[in-house]
């Protein structure tokens, strides 16, 4: 076995159990649109936020505080319904660390994510999601 | 305590003469409007819970009309701690690690986070930190706690080391 190491920059990124979260990767912007609706509808989750990671790959942020257990189950939901590998490895990741992770800080070339489309409400989790984002992007401006 | 215009000393006498007397905090206001002496419901009500020597009222804030909400000290700020964190996240190396992943033929690196809590200078301070070096022990590699309890004592919840990009295994 062998392995190379090269050193990185370490990521940033915004971490909590209450907001739901998506990472779509390998997807149109119109099949993110159309998960995320639906989530919205069966989940009744106020509003939404997409944001693209990089070319066909999308974050969606949802805006009702939900639990922990119902966190799970949204995600989990898509991952199977829309059969993404990604999706299921991410939720795997989020049950490892107890907690779900969106990127905020650019990785390697990919840019910051940017706010592709927005939807509903965005007065609770959004606002605190974008409030954090925010955050992140003043200590990058202040360090990259 | 809120803010609250001040009661005359005659104000104050006429209130403690009504209250032994018995009368309602109704009765007391209409007595001191019709002397000259008026004063405001709520005024009047704090001056009376004040002289009957009962605490002030709780949930102020909660009780009292919208449109005067500012005159009074503001609810309590939300806690530093609301379950939001920044993770600073990525595989990470040390040189104990290299010795020990060399002996057991574990990769090279493993996977690293901080999760960071607080206000954002402290954050932002602990970041830096993080940046410059600064990476959790391979024993813990999922480290969570504050900004400042990290910035205070880094060498219980990491050690220098470097953070690397993910490995490229062949096997």
């Amino acid at each position: 076995m062998v392995n190379q190491i090269s050193k990185a920059d370490p990521i940033l990124g915004f971490t909590d159990r209450h907001t739901v979260k998506l990472d779509l990767d390998n997807m149109s912007f119109r099949s993110a649109r159309y998960w995320a609706n639906l989530v919205l509808r069966k989940y009744k989750l106020g509003g939404y936020i997409i944001l693209k990671s990089s070319k066909k790959c999308y974050h969606v942020v949802f805006d009702r505080y939900v639990s922990w257990d119902e966190n799970l189950s949204v995600v989990g939901w898509v991952a199977i319904l829309s059969k993404s590998l990604k999706l299921k490895d991410y939720l795997g990741m989020q049950c490892i660390k107890m907690s779900s992770t969106l990127r905020v800080a650019p990785k390697n070339e990919k840019p910051s994510p940017r706010i592709a489309y927005r939807y509903g409400s965005q007065d609770h989790a959004i606002k605190d999601f974008l409030h954090y984002r925010q955050v992140i992007k003043k200590i990058i401006r202040s360090d990259f | 305590m809120p803010k609250r215009k001040p009661v005359s000393k005659q104000q104050t006498e006429a209130i403690r003469t009504y209250i032994k007397q018995g009368y309602s905090a109704n009765k007391i206001q209409k007595k001191l409007k019709s002397q000259g002496l008026g004063i405001r419901r709520q005024t009047l009500l704090a001056e009376v819970r004040k002289l009957k020597g009962k605490k002030p009222r709780a949930q102020s804030h909660k009780y009292t009309p919208k449109k005067y909400r500012r005159r009074i000290s503001p609810p309590a700020r939300r806690p530093v701690y609301s379950g939001k964190h920044i993770a600073v996240y990525r595989y990470a190396t040390t040189s104990r690690y290299r010795v020990l992943a060399r002996k057991l033929g574990l990769p090279k690196s493993y996977s690293a986070r901080f999760e960071l809590y607080g206000n954002g200078k402290d954050i932002a301070k602990a970041v830096h930190l993080a940046l410059s070096g600064f990476v959790p022990r391979w024993e813990n590699p999922h480290v969570e706690c504050s900004a400042r309890a990290f910035l205070a004592n880094p060498y219980k919840y990491g050690e220098k080391g470097m953070w690397v990009g993910k490995p490229n295994i062949e096997s």
